[in-house]
């Protein structure tokens, strides 16, 4: 089972393969070290000759292991036909094994300092990372350690000086800790972030197809609302227009879904110029407020036009479109939202109030990350996608700017932008 | 009025188009793919062509390349529409002679006859 663990988290053999290869490298490059380091020793100390066999032995395993690592993956062919990632890691462990074992062989010494600087060493960095792999080298290797300290209490056989070859034991079980855990750490996020880009793709590809017939309703039933088909009575009047409002909904909602991706992908297109953020806001706030008058709301605005930013429009809109219909959905009726605009010399700020249900503390913290939903909406009494605060904090991002929240459950919430309204501090 | 090839493989979306640009008084042919509107095009003179970008047959951006509408005579303006107005889409329809890029679900059929109006009142 632990074996198949360790293959598993790799979503096909070659990604599995890539790391086996990165991780002989690495091997080459250890086995060198460990060679050179061992001889150097070994001239040094003045070991004696059954000393420096045993170093060559450990430098000849370490070499025959990366060879058949070498030869594995090679043929991986053949291995395919049994099952790859077990043979291979089974090659691994054992292997690893063998040169752990040869190492604390080797050294003998007492007991207590061969588990201290060499197996303990790997058990702890095995548990901190939970790298089952290593767990299990690291068990088998406790194992091999008490039988080989028994049999050479037994025989009593020749050992190297103790510290010379735990210097280089323990640089080598850290070292080789240190490689595993990375090499699957960046695998993994690797191999992650391709799911992630897949998924957004997919998600992205969705939402083109979703857009295209939303946007031919729309089209359709501009022509009827328009009278371009006869004059409709009061009610097919009413009856259409709501049918037309529910798909600027639906519309809305593929537009944040589309561009969460495009942001996620980097592929949004994003064209900031200087431009009047005042009548954008303002603008805004017109379309909203027949259906805030409906709702019993009172939707106000402070602030002159001719306030000059830099920004993209089209994507401004949104942002500011997505606080204000929070703003009114989170809002009972009669509640007031005011919307402001204001600047100093480098930056202009928004700011979207409201006495509506407000926001806790806690809830503040995952406001603006994706899928957020919180309070009632999260409870299904108030429909959203929980992506217009998590677009509006990337949008903002995007144009050098902040958007924070104070809120008090039950008191309201002001939501606020700043941005910079030169180009040049853009960055 | 003017005489304007719209282009658009979408059938819901073409025939929006079309009612829309007749009520407005112009002479409207269609195209469902790029290579109809190549053919449509080359064997016509038009004044305007709107173009969806992901066609199939031929891509909106393989259209301008064979068609060149900077060399045309007389002069024909081609506007682009897209779902996916991605910046390196829209520079290269720029460059290759498209006089505007809109992006298509913002398009009801009075922003797309304001936009017509304005593209053809525009001189050059």
């Amino acid at each position: 089972m632990e074996i198949y663990d360790l293959s598993s988290k790799f979503a096909g053999q070659d990604e599995f393969i890539k790391r086996v290869r990165l991780y002989i490298m690495l091997r080459w490059y250890l086995l060198l070290v460990l060679s050179v380091s061992g001889f150097i020793t070994a001239k040094y100390a003045n070991f004696s000759p059954q000393q420096i066999k045993q170093i060559v032995g450990l430098v000849i395993i370490g070499t025959l292991s990366n060879i058949i690592f070498e030869l594995a993956v090679r043929v991986k062919k053949i291995l395919l036909r049994f099952n790859i990632y077990v043979a291979i890691a089974a090659l691994l462990i054992i292997t690893d094994i063998a040169i752990y074992s040869a190492g604390i062989y080797i050294s003998g010494g007492s007991n207590d300092r061969a588990i201290i600087f060499f197996v303990l060493p790997i058990v702890i960095t095995g548990g901190l990372f939970s790298r089952l792999y290593i767990y299990f080298t690291s068990f088998l290797c406790v194992l091999f350690y008490l039988v080989t300290t028994v049999l050479s209490e037994i025989r009593d056989t020749e050992r190297l000086p103790t510290a010379a070859i735990f210097i280089q034991s323990i640089f080598y079980s850290s070292v080789l800790i240190l490689v595993a855990f990375l090499t699957d750490y960046l695998y993994t996020i690797k191999n992650n972030k391709e799911i992630e880009r897949a998924q957004t793709e997919l998600v992205s590809l969705a939402s083109h197809q979703l857009r295209t017939p939303a946007t031919a309703v729309k089209g359709f039933l501009s022509f009827i609302l328009d009278g371009e088909l006869g004059k409709l009575n009061v009610r097919q009047r009413d009856f259409i227009q709501q049918a037309y409002n529910e798909n600027d909904i639906e519309l809305k909602l593929i537009d944040n879904i589309l561009n969460v991706a495009r942001v996620d992908l980097n592929t949004l297109y994003f064209e900031p110029k200087i431009a009047d953020i005042g009548q954008l806001v303002h603008d805004v706030i017109d379309e909203y407020s027949g259906g805030a008058k409906q709702m019993g709301q009172t939707l106000t605005y402070r602030g002159s036009s001719n306030l000059m930013a830099f920004f993209d429009p089209q994507l401004m809109r949104m942002v500011i479109d997505n606080l204000i219909s929070n703003a009114s959905k989170y809002s009972s009726e009669g509640g007031r939202i005011s919307v402001s605009v204001g600047s100093d010399n480098r930056s202009v700020k928004i700011s979207v109030e409201d006495n509506g249900v407000g926001i806790s503390n806690t809830e503040q913290k995952q406001l603006f990350k994706r899928f957020t939903r919180v309070g009632r909406a999260r409870q299904g009494k108030t429909p959203g996608s929980g992506l217009g605060l998590y677009l509006a904090k990337e949008l903002i991002k995007l144009h050098n700017g902040r958007i924070s929240v104070v809120s008090y459950p039950n008191e309201g919430s002001i939501f606020t932008i700043t941005l910079p309204r030169k180009a040049k501090t853009y960055g | 009025m003017a005489k304007i090839l719209v282009v658009e493989d979408y059938a819901s979306l073409l025939k929006i188009y079309q009612m829309t640009l007749s009520i407005g008084g112009h002479k409207v042919e269609l195209a469902q793919n790029g290579q109809e509107a190549y053919d449509k095009a080359t064997a016509s003179d038009y004044d305007l062509i709107i173009l969806d970008m992901l066609l199939p047959k031929m891509s909106g951006l393989d259209f301008l390349r064979e068609f060149k509408p900077k060399k045309r005579t007389p002069k024909v303006k081609v506007m682009c529409i897209s779902n996916v107005p991605n910046p390196d889409m829209v520079s290269q329809a720029l460059a290759l002679g498209a006089r505007n890029f809109l992006a298509k679900p913002l398009l009801t059929p009075k922003e797309l006859s304001e936009e017509v109006d304005e593209i053809l009142d525009k001189k050059k």
